[in-house]
């Protein structure tokens, strides 16, 4: 399952930066290799020895991080290694697949200043005063976010009343819709573009774009919280039957809204390139001295944090800004907070096994770091030594092809706490009240001497 | 209109945003009672300091360009204090750059014929004043 997940995940990342560096070798709207280049300019001679340069070393590039994550299926059996081998692939991933395009960059914007391809004004500031007063005019409306915050917290107020501890999964949904309204919020106050010196061109570009990313951004609010509702009745889901089928679901919302973010940029873009072909009074800017390595927007003169990509699709911020430097550095320390917290936290999994103890007061004590559990001999309703454990979802805890430790919901049981080695019987189930537990050693001659003490403690 | 301020220029930016403003008024692209976005909005758009479009703004205000509304925001004079007679000033900043194109090896009737040129793109036409104003 893990591996499965991995593999999807990598796929993914591997396509997502082949088709963001690969169309960038061709000469598409004006640029090349993220340069602004003049269309005369664009089948030069020693342009064309850059695009072939890049294509061979991108090409080497992708084949060696592909061969890359084939030791990643042999880990399957070492869990911990596995998330370890993929982040550490990631990070390489990122890195090899930029070289070869910072290589071109420099490169092309070399040649352009040597032969001084330049389009358009520089160290220019434009705006259309009519489009500045009514770029928002056609969005949808604020208040429209009632609908999904609405769902949200009927959401997270039903599975309070579930009493269930997976109601994180619900608080996700609140904070989704937050964010897509804060982005919707964001996305009115950033700049109008100036595409033309026809103001009616630019007022119908301009409300076209922000209506549909404005529309976009409410209804993947709303196609969040289905599918957070769809996660917690597959967490919850209690029969166990069915799983494939709740898993192909969940999967399948997760790309409705990658596929709809695409279809809405594809349109905008269509639309601007149809508008501009005949119009005839386009504006150009030579804007490359703020995009530095192609892809960051640096630039002191301006004052808005969020600026549209250049290239592809969304935004990115103003890293001359205190608040822009503030959001790439606070996300490059969070990124790699979360990787060194989570593989501390696997390698101690992997290190460190549970422990369970009876002590000199008759208590049971299960150590084990964050889920450790105890509980008083007398409470024990039930003490078996059983073959099997029912099937059933975590719900808090640590679940690898090798152990389960946490919280788990199981068929029959319901609650329950588990301890345990995998495919590793017997095991030996505890029932307390409202609570089963599950625990077992490596060694199964262990867990029958544990359980043998065990009982001659409980009479 | 679009406005398009040189960030690089000599010409202080708010007087750059002065000056196209007065030329979208002349030449019509800016229609009297036009409204302007507020001072904040331009500034964001443009991604300069508010008090620069304050600057203008008080400006233009100042010389009856526009007029500022504490309910409507800013928006094009709709009745300019007209006045037929050149004042003073114009002539003391004709007066440089006549000199300026004399200097450089304009004769008159070349120099004529250019202000004609200029001049007809000024299509300024104040709103007829209301009668019951």
């Amino acid at each position: 399952m893990l591996t499965i997940i991995l593999m999807l995940i990598s796929v993914i990342c591997y396509s997502v930066i082949l088709g963001m560096y690969k169309p960038q070798a061709a000469y598409k709207n004006g640029m090349l290799f993220a340069v602004k280049l003049p269309e005369a300019a664009a089948g030069h001679e020693e342009l064309k020895q850059v695009q072939a340069g890049f294509n061979k070393q991108f090409l080497y590039a992708s084949l060696w991080m592909g061969g890359a994550l084939v030791p990643m299926l042999f880990l399957h059996d070492l869990s911990a290694f596995q998330v370890i081998y993929f982040f550490v692939w990631s990070a390489v991933l990122s890195v090899v697949m930029a070289m070869p395009f910072r290589k071109a960059f420099a490169r092309t914007l070399a040649l352009k200043r040597e032969h001084e391809w330049f389009v358009g004004d520089k160290r220019v500031v434009r705006t259309d005063l009519r489009v500045a007063q009514h770029k928002n005019a056609r969005s949808a409306p604020l208040w429209l976010f009632i609908f999904p915050f609405a769902m949200s917290v009927g959401l997270l107020w039903w599975s309070f009343r579930q009493d269930d501890q997976s109601y994180g999964v619900t608080a996700c949904g609140i904070f989704l819709t937050a964010l897509f309204f804060l982005v919707s919020l964001y996305m009115r106050k950033t700049r109008a573009k100036v595409y033309s010196m026809n103001t009616e061109i630019n007022l119908v570009l301009n409300q076209a774009k922000r209506r549909a990313l404005s529309y976009l951004w409410l209804w993947m609010a709303v196609a969040e919280n289905v599918h957070v509702f769809l996660i917690f009745m597959l967490v919850n889901n209690e029969t166990g039957n069915m799983e494939g089928a709740w898993l192909a679901i969940i999967v399948l919302f997760a790309a409705i809204p990658v596929g709809a973010i695409y279809a809405v940029y594809r349109k905008i873009q269509a639309l601007e390139r149809d508008m501009l072909e005949h119009d005839g009074k386009t504006v150009y800017t030579d804007d490359d001295e703020y995009w530095v390595n192609g892809f960051t927007y640096h630039n002191p003169h301006d004052k808005s944090v969020f600026v549209p990509k250049r290239i592809g699709m969304g935004g990115t911020v103003n890293t001359a800004t205190v608040p822009g430097k503030i959001i790439k550095w606070g996300s490059f320390g969070l990124i790699a907070a979360v990787v060194v917290g989570v593989s501390f936290m696997l390698i101690r999994s992997e290190l460190t096994s549970p422990s369970l103890a009876v002590t000199q007061d008759d208590k049971v004590e299960i150590h084990y770091p964050m889920y450790s559990f105890d509980f008083s001999l007398a409470d024990i309703k039930e003490l078996t030594l059983v073959d099997a454990i029912p099937g059933g979802t975590k719900t808090n805890g640590e679940a690898t092809n090798q152990y389960a430790r946490g919280h788990f919901r199981l068929k029959e049981a319901g609650k329950a706490r588990l301890y345990v080695f995998k495919n590793n019987p017997p095991y030996i189930r505890i029932k307390l009240e409202g609570v089963t537990i599950y625990y077992n050693e490596k060694d199964s001659q262990q867990t029958k001497k544990l359980f043998e003490s065990l009982q001659q403690a409980g009479q | 209109m679009v406005i398009s301020l040189q960030l690089d220029s000599d010409t202080p930016l708010y007087e750059q945003l002065r000056n196209q403003i007065v030329i979208g008024i002349a030449t019509g692209e800016l229609e009297p009672q036009e409204k302007l976005p507020t001072v904040r909005q331009l500034a964001e758009e443009l991604g300069i300091n508010t008090m620069t479009v304050n600057k203008t703004y008080s400006l233009l205000k100042q010389e009856g360009y526009i007029v500022i509304d504490r309910r409507h925001g800013a928006k094009v004079n709709p009745q300019m204090p007209g006045d037929p007679e050149p004042t003073p000033e114009l002539e003391e900043k004709l007066q440089l750059i006549i000199a300026q194109a004399a200097i450089q090896g304009i004769n008159e009737s070349r120099f004529q014929t250019l202000c004609s040129q200029i001049f007809s793109k000024m299509t300024y036409n104040p709103l007829k004043p209301h009668p019951a104003e």
